[in-house]
């Protein structure tokens, strides 16, 4: 929408409230329309597989990997500039390198028990700054945390949220129970 | 042509050049107003509904790992002072309106024990309050506290769960004979309709970029209003040079300023009003110098830059398992903010610093804003614990008042000068025993209500350490100080220079203390009053 007719809109604030002004929140990065710029596919594969080794999917909520949170991260990387760039890459080789050493295969195609055993080492040393594999996770792991709230599913399906928009009154906290001293 | 010779000139558009400038053309006086940036029009050059990825999109382009837009950081000045000691700032956004664009609106008065140091009581100022709580619309609770008083309130805004948790924790300490309170935010938003006609707030938390002019600015209320009487002449894109005296150096004549195509031009008024911050109105007057005034414009006193105080914060955050399974759907509200813990110390002082701290308490889900990140682990007990957490986290930040003392002040730096030549100020700020002292309280304070709440800490500074301590940029006050005594103090009890007759200040730089409340709504209130003053004076020719 124009910002200036958005503009208008939420001007008349009490009009936009009861006409249910739709929500302007949606959006994950659309895959169809965005191009990688920081990473080839199976970089990005391999990444959405971390991303759900981190955050997965549960019976309420699909996890950063199938909320396609490795776009968001091609994102990131390539505002970040050329460093972030080598993080990134160092870490997705030392995941490939570690996942054929060990159980002869690319990250992609382990077992899930493969996977997580590949990701609980580099979380062992998440807090060594002298490990590279630490330096990595740490950085992917806040990042897939930022970039799954932002995704629409991270939003709505697994936080329920509905704001970012215009309302008429906001309730507060509605529950007599807490009141209560 | 005959020569334009302003009544008044205000230098300055912020929150107190702004309502200078509304009660002066009001009483019938002609007014110039002079400010340094541009006019920027809300929701359109800032202030956009954006989707979160959008947001991101923009914050990733700044280089900025929290994306929401931020017209202060954004638009904020840069390398426009010297800093000097434990990191102090010097908060700046150079546009009509000053940083009323972008504050967050919290208005508190100060009660009558903070005026018990000033040459002014808490009586004498109310109606003051009253008039510019109804001018610029403030919404509230009457909570009925001894030293917060209640105000003209608009429709006031609940808080939310956490909000609760806190307060049933500072009831139970209270019953233990702890003195604490915990009550809603008031801030200066239109929640329902208002004699300035702004639009009405609806809820969308993006308050430092307030996108339809629910929230009180300069530039939305007092300077529109000012406009309309036919007695302001408002000049933007002018940034003012330089004070012209008389010769004896006894009155203001006028001002230098560089005009929007970079001429230098001048105005002559009768009278001079400074509100340019409580860092900047100090600088100019003490680089101006004359043979009477060697140490700066009305600087009798020495006091000028002295006796800056602003206020620092630490943060503990804790969240409240009783809260799980809570509806995050629209936390937005208007914004982060809408809990206060307050009533600490105010009678009964601690024995190891002086004033006081509140804790505001910002609370509630946005994609955006993300109050957790960083947890152990990973996996399904990650994504559990972050939506636990962050769904039901409350985070205090203590809002102390730094010590009042020969660390803290403002002079020039004999080095280095802005574009005009004009000293850029240097702020010096050291933190001491007794800062340490109140933020120490305040981190264990929190805890205790956190825990006595049922909650869990997240993080705290633990044992405090200067590093720990952050000051706020934006709170800076005392420079330019009230005072009966001439020797001690700057300004008299109205804002006018004891020496230069003629020389008001019309920002905080005039508080002659400061407790934990935040300064903005004072700022107004005595801009308001100075105004009415000297527009009597004007009316019965005393302004020399
Ligand atoms: C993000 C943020 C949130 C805040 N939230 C709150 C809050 O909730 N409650 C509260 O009480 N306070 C809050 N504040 C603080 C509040 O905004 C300031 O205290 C207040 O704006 C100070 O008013 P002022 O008029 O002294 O100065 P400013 O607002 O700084 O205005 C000064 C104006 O003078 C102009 N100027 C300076 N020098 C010159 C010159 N030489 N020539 C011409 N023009 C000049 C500047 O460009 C500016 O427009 C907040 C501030 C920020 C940044
Ligand atoms: S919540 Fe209200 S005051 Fe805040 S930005 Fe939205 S409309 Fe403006």
């Amino acid at each position: 929408m124009e910002r200036r007719e958005l503009f208008k809109i939420l001007g008349a604030t009490a009009v936009a409230a009861e006409l249910g002004l739709a929500q302007h929140l949606h959006e994950t990065i659309p895959a169809e329309t965005y191009t990688a710029r920081a990473f080839r596919p199976e970089q990005l594969a391999m990444l959405n597989q971390l991303c759900e080794v981190i955050l997965p999917s549960d019976e309420e909520s699909p996890g950063a990997g199938r909320a396609n949170v490795a776009l968001y991260l091609d994102m990131f990387v390539s505002f970040r500039g050329r460093e972030m760039k080598q993080l990134f890459e160092e870490g997705v080789a030392l995941v490939d390198s570690r996942s054929r050493a060990q159980f002869q295969k690319p990250f992609p195609e382990l077992a899930a028990s493969e996977q997580d055993a590949i990701v609980a080492q580099l979380a062992a040393s998440e807090q060594n700054r002298d490990d590279a594999g630490g330096r990595f996770f740490r950085v992917l792991k806040i990042q897939t945390v930022l970039g799954y709230h932002y995704s629409d599913i991270g939003q709505r399906q697994y936080m329920h949220y509905r704001g970012n928009t215009a309302v008429a009154e906001f309730p507060g906290c509605q529950h007599e129970g807490h009141h209560a001293s | 042509m005959p020569k334009t010779v302003f009544d008044v000139c205000v230098v300055g558009s912020g929150p107190g050049g702004g309502i200078a400038s509304y009660v002066l053309t009001q009483a019938g006086l002609k007014v110039v107003l002079l400010e340094a940036g541009p006019q920027l029009r809300a929701g359109v050059d800032y202030g956009y509904h954006r989707s979160p990825m959008q947001w991101l999109q923009h914050g990733l382009q700044h280089n900025q790992w929290t994306p929401e837009e931020s017209l202060f950081r954004d638009r904020g000045e840069r390398n426009h002072f010297t800093p000097v000691g434990d990191r102090p700032g010097h908060g700046w956004l150079k546009a009509l309106g000053g940083r009323s664009l972008c504050w967050a609106g919290h208005s508190l008065r100060f009660g009558p024990l903070d005026f018990r140091t000033w040459p002014i009581s808490y009586e004498e100022v109310a109606p003051y309050y009253s008039k510019a709580e109804r001018f610029m619309g403030v919404y509230g609770y009457k909570d009925g506290l001894t030293n917060m008083p209640d105000g003209e309130f608009l429709k006031p805004v609940p808080m939310r769960c956490p909000d609760y948790m806190l307060k049933r924790g500072v009831e139970k300490l209270k019953a233990k004979g702890r003195r604490a309170e915990y009550v809603a935010q008031r801030k200066a938003m239109a929640t329902e309709p208002h004699s300035s006609g702004r639009n009405l707030c609806h809820y969308c938390g993006k308050c430092g970029n307030c996108c339809v002019d629910a929230k009180y600015t300069s530039a939305n209320t007092p300077i529109p209003r000012a406009l309309k009487t036919g007695n302001l002449t408002l000049l933007t894109n002018s940034t003012m040079t330089r004070l012209l005296l008389e010769p004896d150096g006894n009155r203001i004549t006028g001002v230098e300023y560089r005009d929007e195509a970079d001429r230098t031009q001048r105005i002559e008024c009768r009278a001079l009003v400074m509100a340019c911050n409580s860092i900047e109105t100090p600088r100019h007057l003490l680089a101006n110098t004359t043979r009477r005034f060697p140490r700066g414009l009305g600087n009798g006193s020495g006091q000028i830059g002295k006796n800056l105080t602003s206020h620092f914060n630490i943060s503990v955050v804790g969240w409240f398992p009783e809260l799980v399974g809570r509806d995050a759907s629209n936390d937005d509200g208007t914004g982060y903010w809408h809990g206060l813990l307050t009533g600490l110390y105010w009678d009964e002082p601690h024995p190891h610093f002086e004033r006081t701290y509140q804790v505001q308490v910002g609370s509630g889900y946005a994609p955006t804003r993300l109050a957790v990140t960083q947890l152990p682990g990973y996996g399904a007990s990650l994504k559990r614990q972050l939506r636990e957490i962050n769904s039901t986290h409350a985070l205090m930040n203590m809002q102390g008042v730094t010590r009042i003392s020969p660390q803290k002040f403002v002079d020039l730096d004999p080095n280095i000068t802005d574009r005009f030549g004009v000293p850029l100020s240097r702020v010096h700020l050291h933190y001491e025993q007794s800062d340490l002292a109140m933020a120490q309280d305040c981190n264990d304070r929190c805890i205790e209500i956190i825990e006595a709440a049922g909650g869990k800490v997240v993080s705290a500074p633990g044992r405090v350490r200067v590093e720990d301590l952050v000051i706020d940029l934006n709170h800076w006050v005392g420079t330019v100080r009230m005072g009966d005594d001439p020797r001690t103090a700057p300004l008299d009890r109205w804002g006018r220079s004891h020496e230069i007759p003629n020389l008001f200040v019309g920002d905080a730089s005039v508080f002659s203390d400061y407790p934990e409340k935040n300064p903005t709504l004072t700022n107004i209130t005595l801009s308001w009053r100075m105004s009415e003053h000297l527009a009597e004076l004007a009316k019965r020719g005393e302004l020399s």
